[in-house]
């Protein structure tokens, strides 16, 4: 913890001499970090890692840690929190690209905003294992960044394409389904269908008789 | 190598009553779910699907067929993926579904899920 409220000091000092030496005032400084976690303890953007879905996440997890038999020396990782949340938690493209409210399109939808943009990053580094490290011990930092706005509205003409895309889709799913039933209506199918079945049934059968 | 069609007969547990379904599609992609059930029922959904199934003696012989629909809606994306999964007991799910298509390409997986006890 001590490392960690160090860290921001440092981090905050050296932005303040860095703008002294200047004439102009920088107005990145006020802009977020990619990865704030990750900023505190001086990753550099190739080594932060962004797991896009839980599968990935637990790859990775599993990799650095040598098949969690050892913690990594270092580790940086960002994930967009919705995208870890069962299916059904809006969390699919349409509740993604929505910025308005779904029922009043002349207001923002904030927490849609909140829940689609945050992004939690944390890092660990032992300073102990780092050759020339001017600092030692271990330490951890967290950051959590999210939007509150992300524009006025969706650009009309993705719009428009995304809703005829959504057209098409419903109407080849349903067409698709036709098909399936078409196919398993067919005789053949059915004699196939009925061999393969007993086979599997039987075979099961046999495994819980022997 | 890609999976692109899915036929999996299900072994329903003698222990147990409460089963979940659950068929998504991967992040940065559009996608619609059309689910068929034996009944003829057919129902569409938006990017993902959660089915509860609260009986096992009904859901013993019965199918679910369905299709997604998939699009890539994320320039930076090549790879069409639908994930399949089954809670409440034990299966070898999740199932994935996968398909290279160039940037912006569309794609229909199909499937079909038999319950058998």
């Amino acid at each position: 913890m001590r490392s960690l409220i160090i860290s921001i000091i440092a981090v905050s000092v050296w932005s303040g001499l860095n703008a002294q030496e200047k004439d102009s005032i920088n107005l990145d400084l006020l802009s977020a970090p990619q990865s704030p976690a990750a900023n505190l303890l001086g990753f550099s953007d190739s080594e932060i890692q962004k797991p896009e879905n839980p599968t990935d996440f637990m790859a990775l997890v599993q990799k650095e840690t040598s098949d969690f038999t050892t913690l990594p020396n270092s580790i940086a990782m960002d994930f967009r929190i919705q995208s870890f949340f069962p299916a059904g938690k809006h969390n699919n493209y349409t509740h993604f690209s929505r910025l308005r409210k779904e029922n009043d399109e002349s207001k923002l939808d904030l927490w849609n905003n909140v829940q689609q943009t945050a992004v939690f990053s944390f890092g660990y580094k032992n300073f102990d294992m780092i050759e020339d490290s001017m600092r030692f011990g271990q330490s951890f930092s967290f950051g959590l960044k999210f939007s509150l706005f992300r524009g006025g509205k969706l650009d009309e003409t993705f719009k428009s394409a995304y809703a005829k895309l959504k057209e098409k889709e419903t109407a080849i799913g349903l067409a698709g389904a036709k098909a399936q039933q078409l196919i398993k209506a067919e005789p053949e199918y059915i004699r196939l269908d009925s061999l393969y079945k007993s086979a599997v049934i039987s075979g099961r059968s046999d495994l819980a008789v022997s | 190598m890609s999976d692109n069609s899915l036929f999996e007969m299900i072994h329903l547990p003698k222990v147990g009553s409460a089963m979940s379904l659950e068929i998504r599609v991967g992040a940065g992609q559009s996608g619609i779910i059309t689910i068929t059930e034996t009944s003829g029922k057919v129902t569409q959904y938006d990017g993902d699907c959660v089915l509860k199934y609260g009986n096992f003696d009904e859901l013993n012989g019965r199918e679910i067929d369905f299709n997604v629909v998939c699009s890539d809606v994320n320039t930076s994306h090549n790879n069409l993926l639908v994930t399949v999964e089954i809670e409440g007991f034990s299966t070898s799910s999740p199932w994935t579904l996968s398909r290279q298509v160039t940037s912006g390409g569309a794609y229909q997986f199909f499937g079909t899920l038999s319950f058998f006890k």
